[in-house]
Formats: structure tokens, C-alpha cells, sequence
């Protein structure tokens, strides 16, 4: 995971890059941590150079849009595209999690 | 002067004291002198008694301390560099090159100042240096440093072997789990069924699991399953799984079954960890296959009778465990004499990392249509495993499996349409 974080007002904008997988699970506890203790009222996570997932990465979006619902912040997935959007698509995420276009 | 020297004479005693308790933890630990001076021999035997070191022996060249090793395994080895027979300099080499000794510490005695002869000290394979003469405070801090990093490693490897143990262990435990020779030959014994499969876990063990179980006399229910992540986190969760299909008295649908076990795993599994699963159940008699998908790679299938070739089927559906409730689609198709069904795991599309994966659905669906037409199940996995490992031995990232069900034209089983 190739991480890149800033702050807009009341928005938190976390850039996600490369590849999200198992092995950055505790960066990502980590990073929701951030987004938390920000006191941002939404997060965006910029998926738009992400380019592949795997199942654990798509679970760490459920564990963080639970997390923001705990703890008073709404997460927006924005950009998802190739690979990641097929997987999204194929688990109906956008059912469970606010999906939006680049 | 007087109180500067009483100062400096506490200080040594405090630094003995605490080396003293330090080598404490290593009194039993086997420590082999190789010296051929009686008198340097004598004085740093004293030294290690001093601070509690029990076992002790002594050789008198290289020679000799070889031969007390093959019997005595010391834990740490002080040498001196030149001796009779065989000098420092080749009895660390011939440590090294023995791969039961090469681990020993071999803290070598020297007077040598130019900083090229203590290269070549290294070079032949010593582990420390210790200035002569030999200074006892030194002499028992770096006997502590090598005694304390050879004890860490030596628990670390056996902390690696018992892992490792237990991993071989589990691995047979969650083969286990997979479809045994005696289902499999029952299945093709009684139905018209030609199978093969393929169960690779990334680390010996894995997130994945398939299996198939008989309905009725003509009635086959097979899946594939894939736990989030993989490893021990979800190879335990597909012994969660197997539990609850052992239970599962009466399967009807594929859709009910797929709800019932997202009720079960929702209850179960943390926030974040899902299972995706391809279900069918295979009708024979009235030729038709019933499937339903949690979010599982699309399943490929080509149907009997036609010249067409696999088609990649509707893998859309929530995945399990995510949502206490959630509800799933049956789809039924055409299963003739000549079907075949291809499950895989999503290391087949995710190998290696989109997007320079081998292959996507399309390209999986296009490559097996490509293969003859009297291609057998296993020469299907034998053809797409070789062109994901382009030829060579390697581990896949992540649990790989595959299992390809055909509706045999040709097998004794095969279900005579004047049966109907």
C-alpha cells in the first residue's frame, strides 16, 4: 500500500495506491486510527491509482466503514477502477459501502 | 591518588559483579579452550570458573579439539591462533565447513595488531576477537554477548521447528477436509461424472476449500470456497465452514444454502473477514445445474452439445459474512452429456498482481476454450496451472485451487435418456 494522506477542512482525503493486501492490515488500523483522532467528519479514500486488491483489502473497507460509523465519520470510496471495481462489483460493495466515481 | 585508585577498584567490582550474574544463566553451557600453552591454558580456566562456568575441557591444537567436538558438542569454542598440528586459522575453517558445527561461536585469541591479519581472522570463519593478554572482564563480557546470541538462536530455531511441526500438522488436518478418495470414487462410481481437482494452500495452509456431496441418486452438490486472507486465520475458518455443512442435514436450493451459511459465518467471523463461495447442485436426470454465487470468481461453463466454448457465469452476489442478512439468486442452465463445470480460486486471476495478471475471466474462459475438444478435467487444470507457473516450480501468493466437474458422455453411470 502505497499511502498519501492530507486534510480539507472536515474531510479527510487518503490517496490508497498500488496494491492493498493482507500484509497491510496493520498500516490500515493504523491509518483509521488517523482518520479518527482528525476529528474529520468524512473520509475519501482515492482509489484511482490502486491498482489491484486482494480479499483482505476489501475487508479492511468494511472494518473502516464500520469504524467511521463508531466514531462519527462517514467513509466515501472514490475512483475504483480495473481490477479493484470488478471485485467491488462482484461482492455488490456498493450495497454495503458509499461508492462513488473519479 | 589513593581514593582515585579505591574509586577505580569498586568500579571493577561492580562490572565483575554484573558479569557474574550474567553468565549466571550460562553456567552449564560447554565451552572448549584449544591452547597449547599450559600456562594462558590455566589461567583462562580459572577465569571461566570464576564467573561459574561448570563445563570446561581443553585441546591442545586444532586436531585435538576437532575430535573432542565429533563427541562433546561445546556451545563455544576459545582458540588460539597458532599451534601445533592444526592453528586457529584451520580449525575455523573446518567448523564452518561442517554444516552440524557451523553454528558454534568461535571466539578466537590473538595478539594480532594489523587490522589485514584480524581480516583474515574473520575470513576463516571466527565469530569475535579477544586481545591477548587476556583481559578477565573482557574475556567473560563477549563469553556473555556469543553464549546469550547462540542460546536466542538456538530457541529460535526450535520455536521455528514446532511452527513448523504444527503447521504440517494442521496442513494434514485441513486436507482432511477435502473431498477423500472414498466420496470421489463413490461420486464417479454411481454418477456420470468425470473429476479432477487441484488444492494448493500458499503457506501449507489456506483459506480455501471445495467439496461435493451426493443429494440423491442423481443429484450433485459441489462448491468452492474462499476465506478472506489466507494462513492460519482463515485456514481455521474453513473448519468453522466444515462443521456447518457436516450439520447441514438437507441442502435444497443452492440460494437457502448460501443464506443460511451468511447467517452462521455473520455470527462468527470478526468485522472485515468474509468468505466467498460457488455453489451448483447438478442434476442428471433432468440435465439442468442450479448455481448460485456469494461474490465468488465466476465459475466457467461450457455446455454439452454444442460447439461452443466456456462461458463465464453470473459470480455476482454479497459475500458471506458481511451482513447478518442477506439474500442470494438461484440461476439454473442447461447440464448435458458433455458439460463441464470450472471452479477456481481468485488466484488465477490475481497471479500474479492485477493488472499484469495471466489471466482475467475472459482470457481464463478464452484459454480453456481453446484446449481440444476431448480435453479429459485434468488435462484442463494441468494446461492452466503450467501456463500460470510458465513452466516452473513455484509457491503461489495466495491458496490456489481448482476443480473441474464434466457430465461424462461415455462412463458406465452415464444416465440413458429411456430412464426418464
Amino acid at each position: 500500500m502505497n499511502l498519501t494522506t492530507t486534510q480539507d477542512g472536515t474531510t479527510f482525503h487518503a490517496r490508497i495506491a498500488e496494491r492493498l493486501a493482507f500484509s497491510d492490515h496493520k498500516a490500515f488500523r493504523e491509518l483509521l486510527k488517523q482518520v479518527t483522532a482528525s476529528g474529520a467528519k468524512t473520509c475519501v479514500f482515492d482509489l484511482s491509482q490502486l491498482n489491484s486488491i486482494d480479499s483482505s483489502g476489501l475487508g479492511m473497507f468494511v472494518v473502516a466503514h464500520e469504524e467511521g460509523q463508531s466514531n462519527g465519520w462517514t467513509l466515501v470510496i472514490r475512483g475504483a477502477k480495473g481490477h479493484v471495481d470488478a471485485l467491488m462489483k462482484l461482492g455488490k460493495f456498493d450495497k454495503i459501502l458509499t461508492l462513488e466515481e473519479a | 591518588m589513593a581514593r582515585a585508585a579505591g574509586i577505580y577498584r569498586k568500579l571493577q567490582e561492580q562490572q565483575s559483579r554484573a558479569v557474574e550474574n550474567h553468565l549466571a544463566d550460562y553456567a552449564n553451557s560447554r565451552i572448549l579452550i584449544v591452547e597449547d600453552s599450559s600456562v594462558v591454558l590455566a589461567l583462562i580456566s580459572r577465569f571461566l570458573t570464576h564467573y561459574g562456568l561448570r563445563q570446561i575441557r581443553s585441546a591442545e591444537n586444532g586436531q585435538a579439539a576437532l575430535q573432542i567436538m565429533t563427541e562433546w558438542q561445546p556451545d563455544l569454542i576459545l582458540t588460539d591462533l597458532h599451534m601445533p598440528v592444526m592453528d586457529g586459522f584451520e580449525l575455523c575453517r573446518r567448523i564452518r565447513s561442517d554444516g552440524s558445527l557451523s553454528d558454534i561461536p568461535i571466539l578466537v585469541l590473538t595478539g594480532l595488531e594489523k587490522l589485514e591479519e584480524r581480516i583474515k581472522v574473520f575470513e576463516a570463519g571466527a565469530t569475535d576477537l579477544i586481545g591477548k593478554p587476556v583481559y578477565h572482564l573482557e574475556l567473560a563480557g563477549r563469553l556473555h554477548v556469543h553464549l546469550e546470541r547462540s542460546h536466542l538462536i538456538k530457541r529460535l530455531k526450535e520455536y521455528k521447528e514446532r511452527v513448523a511441526d504444527e503447521i504440517d500438522l494442521a496442513r494434514s488436518m485441513q486436507v482432511d477436509l477435502l473431498p477423500g478418495e472414498d466420496l470421489i470414487r463413490s461420486v464417479i462410481d454411481s454418477m456420470p461424472v468425470e473429476l479432477a481437482s487441484h488444492y494448493e494452500a500458499s503457506i501449507g495452509l489456506g483459506g480455501d476449500l471445495w467439496g461435493m456431496r451426493k443429494l440423491g441418486p442423481d443429484q450433485l452438490f459441489v462448491y468452492l470456497l474462499d476465506f478472506s486472507g489466507h494462513g492460519v486465520g482463515s485456514a481455521l475458518n474453513t473448519f468453522r465452514f466444515q462443521g456447518f455443512f457436516n450439520s447441514c442435514d438437507a441442502i435444497d436450493v443452492p440460494s437457502n444454502f448460501l443464506a443460511e451459511l451468511n447467517g452462521f459465518l455473520h455470527e462468527i467471523l470478526p468485522v472485515g473477514q468474509f468468505a466467498t463461495m460457488f455453489c451448483a447442485i447438478i442434476d442428471f436426470r433432468s440435465r439442468q445445474m442450479t448455481f448460485s454465487s456469494a461474490g465468488a470468481p465466476p465459475a466457467l461453463l461450457k455446455t454439452g452439445g454444442g460447439n461452443g466454448g466456456f462461458v463465464t457465469l453470473d459470480g455476482t452476489g454479497f459475500p458471506l459474512g458481511l451482513r447478518c442478512k442477506s439474500d442470494y439468486m438461484d440461476q439454473s442452465l442447461d447440464f448435458m452429456e458433455g458439460s463441464r463445470l470450472f471452479l477456481y480460486s481468485d488466484a488465477l486471476i490475481e497471479t500474479p498482481d492485477p493488472p499484469d495478471s495471466i489471466f482475467d475471466y475472459d482470457g481464463l474462459a478464452g484459454f480453456l476454450s481453446a484446449q481440444p475438444e476431448e480435453t479429459s478435467c485434468k488435462a484442463y487444470i494441468d494446461a492452466v496451472l503450467a501456463r500460470l507457473t510458465c513452466g516452473e516450480t513455484k509457491a503461489f501468493s495466495d491458496d490456489v485451487t481448482i476443480v473441474c466437474v464434466e457430465f461424462s458422455r461415455d462412463l458406465p453411470g452415464a444416465i440413458d435418456d429411456e430412464c426418464f
